[in-house]
């Protein structure tokens, strides 16, 4: 059974002038069908506008569909009487670091979640600890939210929702306000607790960097679901995700722009390495796709 | 100078001081501060001096942490120290031109002073020894009996846990927004009161944007984290009393007794 | 012309807590100049550019615009400001008018033009910036989407008229379109207008893109400062501040490595490619 399931999903709503009649009728999300397979770790691109929040907040319940359903771990969301447990079965981590943050010291940031579900105290502090391993802020715990660096910052937010021992975590662009070390960190950390812990991890953003090593990859464009498939498969694609004004990794665009001046090379070449041994192959007059293949490509 | 407010800013310490069940530091902050208005005797603020200097010792806060509080309210105490100085009518002591200082009003300033003081540093240490959630912990329990009268307690303590965790983020913004504007070429620090408040609208309109957004955000975050009221609420710091506790209890209690005797014995006599 | 000279800013001077946020800074940025400033958060680079139009008051050493040191008796700070625009990181945080018009106003009127001088300087600031038009110069700046509201607050730091725009890193938060666009008016900014540019930014491929000369800096110094090739071959270098070089510098390693004559200098996809062809011998290359 997938983890999360979204079928023929719509949401729109209305704005409102200051009459309070309906100027504008917006559909952010049309007719989204997904599913995804629990444990995996999951990329969700989109440029901004794209309905890529949208979909994440229907994952959590903070919105529900205004078309279709969707089923968190085989419960619909639109089912009050199982608010709590989508919510601790989908836990979700924002943008703003600081904006997600009540109490004053990370230790008891991290309680919160499992002190709102009634936890005994003496489990709480087994989560917290657990938690804060997972995510390599042990050191911290006593720290304030507001002397970290905002890849830190982020950790402890994923850590607030790892103490509620969720099965999936839907993080929102987590890293958009993030310096590259920190980006790198973040990543590393959830990479880390989808291989331990078999936590699916649903990732929305539009770095392309960070889906690089997804097990599988949705864009969104519009409100709607334009492309699937791993990585790979959708890097291939240059020209239409161009047209998405996405981006494409820069080895990818090298490859795409020397293909467009000739030169044989396979779709979907994805690293340097790859690209190297495609061209030595070329160079030496043997078979660029076996290169990329020997070179550690193309199996996935 | 928002920098320097001590209120609110906890020092981490293993202090036994730092280890009292907030309920004991309250009642201890409350008790202490009845006590400095029983009355103007020398012998009242001994008693009132000797538990500051005890509480401090054992909290193990360097004395400047708790000093840098009076900082923000210097004109406060100078404003008061001078109005009891000049207008407390009694028998003449100096006459300045057309202000006299009588002896009643040179120690009705003295007491004054020396009570704002003690009132700052007493709050201060309540401040610096409690994480603001201990403290609100501390306010929600001690207080819960207010709910019989429909006083939202949980509620007003979750306002405070996060007014606390947000001051210093607004104050950082505050900084932010001004020195944006100023390279706007905006001048807060010339014209008359009147200009000066307009000035003022351009740091307070985007101050205020960003509170909402961020009020928006929180609430959103906290939604997600399953908070919904007190109810079914557990705590991973419960609040149980220690014997620690239990003897702070007792002390308190003893200086309340002394303290109600030095004023009962002495009435309006100052020393 | 700015001169910086042995520029130092200590945080808590005096108190035992001595933090060196900028360390005997030397630089000149000729006028017309595009320049990258990259370091990680907490090099220092923020504290440099807030001293560069006067928000910051160095601890010691000095600046000189234009010839005149800024530290001089009676300097026309205001005058700096609008000679030495800043756009701040998130600049759309301090948009605060009714009107998108009123509030690219707020900076030509603080400088003591008319109402109808500072409109037409207004005007002039949304055109370059895509904003031109009744739309949006009558539109809450609020109802703006984010890419639109960052560059109407840009357009609030241009209608100043500076001849050096400085932008801390400007594309941030924004999507890749949004990051095009913002990135090409400021190059059209440097191109059309000469005007001298500093791009703060965190991208190592937007700086290879687009700036004549990179300043590295790290814990108050600058550590490499020349042009985009010459700074990027120092790339181990640089990852051990905490940076790195743009993918493509990689990628001309590997290949180098692999015998192919490559030019390891070449740090954009275009400068790539036309290298990787002249090398391969199908077409037209030696090896």
């Amino acid at each position: 059974m997938p983890i999360v399931s979204a079928q023929s999903l719509s949401f729109s709503y209305e704005l409102r002038d200051e009459e309070g009649n309906v100027s504008e009728h917006i559909d952010a999300l049309k007719n989204v069908n997904l599913d995804i397979l629990e444990g995996s770790f999951v990329t969700v691109l989109g440029a901004n506008g794209s309905g890529k929040s949208t979909f994440a907040k229907q994952l959590n319940a903070l919105l529900v569909p205004t078309g279709g359903t969707v089923f968190v771990d085989g419960m619909n969301t639109a089912d009050e009487s199982h608010l709590l447990d989508v919510r601790k079965t989908a836990g979700m981590v924002f943008q703003n670091p600081d904006n997600q943050m009540i109490a004053s010291n990370v230790e008891e940031e991290i309680g919160f979640g499992p002190e709102n579900l009634g936890v005994p105290p003496e489990d709480i502090w087994k989560r917290v600890n657990a938690a804060l391993d997972a995510v390599g802020m042990n050191a911290y715990r006593k720290a304030s939210p507001n002397r970290l660096s905002g890849g830190q910052k982020q950790r402890i937010a994923i850590a607030g929702i790892v103490a509620m021992e969720p099965k999936c975590i839907v993080l929102d662009e987590p890293t958009a306000m993030l310096d590259p070390g920190g980006r790198r960190e973040v990543i590393r950390t959830l990479h880390a607790l989808n291989k331990t812990r078999k936590v699916t991890i649903i990732l929305i953003t539009h770095y392309m960097e960070e889906v690089v090593d997804a097990d599988y990859c949705f864009v969104m464009h519009q409100g709607e679901l334009v492309m699937h498939g791993t990585p790979r498969e959708i890097f291939s694609d240059v020209k239409t995700m161009r047209e998405l004004s996405l981006d494409v990794p820069q080895v990818t665009e090298v490859a795409y722009e020397l293909q467009q001046a000739g030169v044989p090379l396979p779709d979907g070449i994805l690293t340097g390495a790859e690209l190297t041994a495609a061209l030595t192959a070329i160079r030496d007059g043997k078979d660029p796709a076996a290169a990329v293949r020997e070179a550690g490509g193309f199996n996935d | 100078m928002l920098r320097d407010l001590t209120l609110g800013q906890y020092y981490p310490e293993e202090s036994p001081i730092h280890r009292l069940d907030p309920r004991v530091k309250l009642a201890g902050t409350l008790v202490f501060i009845i006590t400095l208005f029983f009355g103007q005797s020398v012998w009242l603020y001994m008693g009132a001096s000797l538990y500051l200097f005890v509480v401090i010792r054992l909290s193990r806060v360097p004395v400047r942490y708790i000093v840098r509080g009076l900082k923000t309210i210097v004109v406060l105490i100078l404003l008061s120290a001078l109005f009891n100085l000049f207008l407390t009518p009694g028998d003449l002591l100096v006459k300045l031109g057309p202000l006299t200082i009588t002896t009643q009003g040179l120690v009705t300033a003295v007491f004054m002073v020396v009570r704002l003081i003690y009132l700052i540093m007493g709050s201060s240490v309540l401040t610096l020894t409690t994480t603001p959630n201990q403290l609100t912990d501390g306010m929600e329990r001690g207080l819960s009996w207010l709910k019989v009268f429909h006083v939202p307690v949980h509620e007003i303590a979750m306002m405070m846990t996060i007014a606390l965790r947000f001051i210093p983020i607004l104050v950082d913004e505050t900084d932010k927004i001004i020195k944006a504007q100023k390279a706007r070429g905006a001048d807060f620090e010339s014209g008359n009161i009147m200009q000066r408040a307009k000035a003022m609208i351009p740091i307070l309109v985007p101050l205020f944007i960003s509170a909402f957004r961020r009020a928006n955000d929180l609430a959103m975050a906290m939604e997600a984290r399953c908070y919904h009221g007190s109810e079914g609420r557990t705590r991973m710091k419960p609040l149980i009393y220690t014997k620690n506790d239990r003897l702070a209890y007792l002390a308190l209690a003893a200086y309340f007794v002394l303290m109600l005797t030095i004023a009962i014995t002495l009435g309006s006599r100052v020393i | 012309m700015i001169e910086i000279k042995d520029l130092t800013y200590t945080y808590e001077q005096g108190t035992g807590y001595e933090a060196h946020a900028l360390n005997g800074v030397n630089a000149v940025i000729p006028d017309g100049q595009f320049i990258g400033l990259i370091g990680h958060t907490g090099s220092g680079k923020s504290t440099l550019i807030q001293h560069l139009n006067g928000l910051m008051k160095a601890t010691s050493g000095d600046i000189l615009v234009d010839g005149t040191s800024i530290y001089s008796e009676h300097y026309n700070m205001r005058k700096l400001r609008s000679t030495v625009g800043l756009v701040f990181q998130y600049p759309e945080h301090q948009l605060f008018e009714t009107t998108v018009l009123k509030d690219v106003m707020f900076g030509p009127k603080n400088l003591g033009l008319s109402d109808e001088e500072a409109r037409d300087r207004a005007r002039k600031a949304m055109e370059l910036t895509g904003l031109s038009g009744e739309r949006f110069e009558n539109a809450s700046p609020f109802d703006l989407s984010g890419g639109q509201k960052r560059r109407a607050a840009i357009a609030g730091v241009l209608a100043m008229e500076p001849k050096v725009l400085i932008l801390d890193e400007p594309t941030a938060g924004l999507d890749p379109q949004g990051r095009d666009e913002i990135l090409s008016l400021i190059r059209s900014l440097h191109e059309t207008r000469k005007m001298t540019v500093i791009l703060v930014s965190h991208s190592m491929e937007d700086v290879a893109e687009y700036v004549e000369r990179i300043i590295v800096i790290d814990t108050g110094k600058i550590r490499f400062d020349g042009s985009p090739r010459e700074v990027f071959r120092h790339y181990r270098e640089l990852e051990a501040l905490g940076l790195a070089a743009p993918q493509v510098t990689y990628l001309m390693h590997d290949l180098a490595d692999a015998g192919f004559a490559v030019d390891t200098d070449a740090i954009t996809v275009g400068e790539a490619r036309e290298s990787i062809l002249k090398s391969l011998p199908q077409f037209g290359g030696t090896v």
